[in-house]
């Protein structure tokens, strides 16, 4: 069996990966899900102007 | 997490944006019902899981800061160099309030937009500059927050966030005075609060944010009974509709989490 049609479900089931930035570098734009606690923008470039730190975590 | 908080507590009001993205695949009831739960106090931008242009890492937590003019300053385990990023933090927080640029102009027009949210003064100082490729960047900045200012209150009146909307809306009218075409505008986005609609909306509001006050007092308990009371008068609404989504996270059982 070839692994990529395996694989290949998979990586279609995935969302499309933002740009990933290096450090020093400009950070591509993103697009935000719904924000709890939002103020109504949703996108990375709208808070220009503002630093923002972005954190990944989990809820297990 | 606690670290994140914290410094959106701390430091919001200074300009700092915290946006928390769960990566573990909790779908938006779940993370909801999980942060009500386990961080009452969290009032950081959080939302499920999405593509963010961060370096890749093998494990979470991970974060990144992006500084004032969109650069990735720094990336990694924010458990780890904490006193590296809060100087990095207080640096950019410094360009927000003096405003950021190679020339004073720049610098002053952005203390204005950014630092004291002066649309209308900024606005001013661009038009006063020399036509160029400054003035054309800087004046892009300008039309680029207006339009961000303006869609915004859109955004939240459709979330359900009347409240909110009606805030940003006086914020706004309060920020571009002195520009008259945009006072206009913004006065009657303003008025736009005061329709029989808007009104209904920001009564169902009001109830609401009582719900999340006890929420945010751990009565997690007597929330669900608190929404049913918003739902019975304002189902229709688009704080309604919030409601209901906010009673749906409360119920969504959390599992192992």
């Amino acid at each position: 069996m070839n692994l990529r049609f395996h694989l290949l479900p998979l990586l279609l089931a995935l969302p499309v990966a933002a740009q990933a930035a290096a450090v020093g570098n400009k950070a591509a734009d993103c697009t935000f899900p719904a924000f709890l606690n939002g103020d109504g923008r949703q996108s990375l470039k709208e808070f220009f102007g503002q630093p923002v730190m972005i954190e990944q975590w989990g809820t297990h | 997490m606690p670290s994140a908080i914290r410094h959106h507590r701390e430091l919001s009001a200074k300009g700092l944006v915290v946006i928390l993205v769960e990566a573990q695949g909790a779908d938006e009831p779940t993370l909801e019902h999980f942060l009500w739960k386990t961080f009452p106090d969290n009032e950081c931008f959080s939302c499920v899981g999405t593509s963010v242009p961060l370096p890749a890492s093998d494990g979470i937590p991970h974060a990144g800061l992006i500084g004032v003019d969109g650069t990735l300053l720094w990336a990694g385990n924010p458990l780890e160099n904490p006193k590296q990023v809060e100087t990095l933090i207080e640096t950019e927080l410094a360009k927000v309030k003096k405003g950021w640029g190679d020339t004073a102009d720049a610098r002053k027009v952005r203390a204005a937009l950014y630092g004291k949210r002066d649309l209308g003064a900024a606005a001013k100082l661009v038009a006063a500059l020399p036509e160029g490729d400054e003035r054309t960047a800087l004046q892009g900045e300008v039309d680029a927050r207006w339009a961000s200012a303006k869609q915004a209150i859109e955004t939240l009146k459709q979330q359900g966030s009347w409240l909110k909307a009606q805030a940003a809306a006086k914020d706004l009218l309060k920020g571009v005075a002195g520009h008259a075409e945009w006072t206009t505008e913004a006065t009657t986005i303003v008025a736009g609060f005061d329709t029989d609609e808007a009104k209904a909306e920001l009564a169902a509001d009001k109830k609401l944010e009582k719900v999340v006050k006890m929420l945010r007092d751990k009565n997690l308990e007597g929330a669900p009974k608190a929404l049913q009371a918003v739902l019975k008068g304002g189902a229709e609404t688009k704080v309604g509709a919030r409601a209901q989504k906010l009673l749906k996270a409360l119920e969504t059982p959390l599992g192992k989490s």
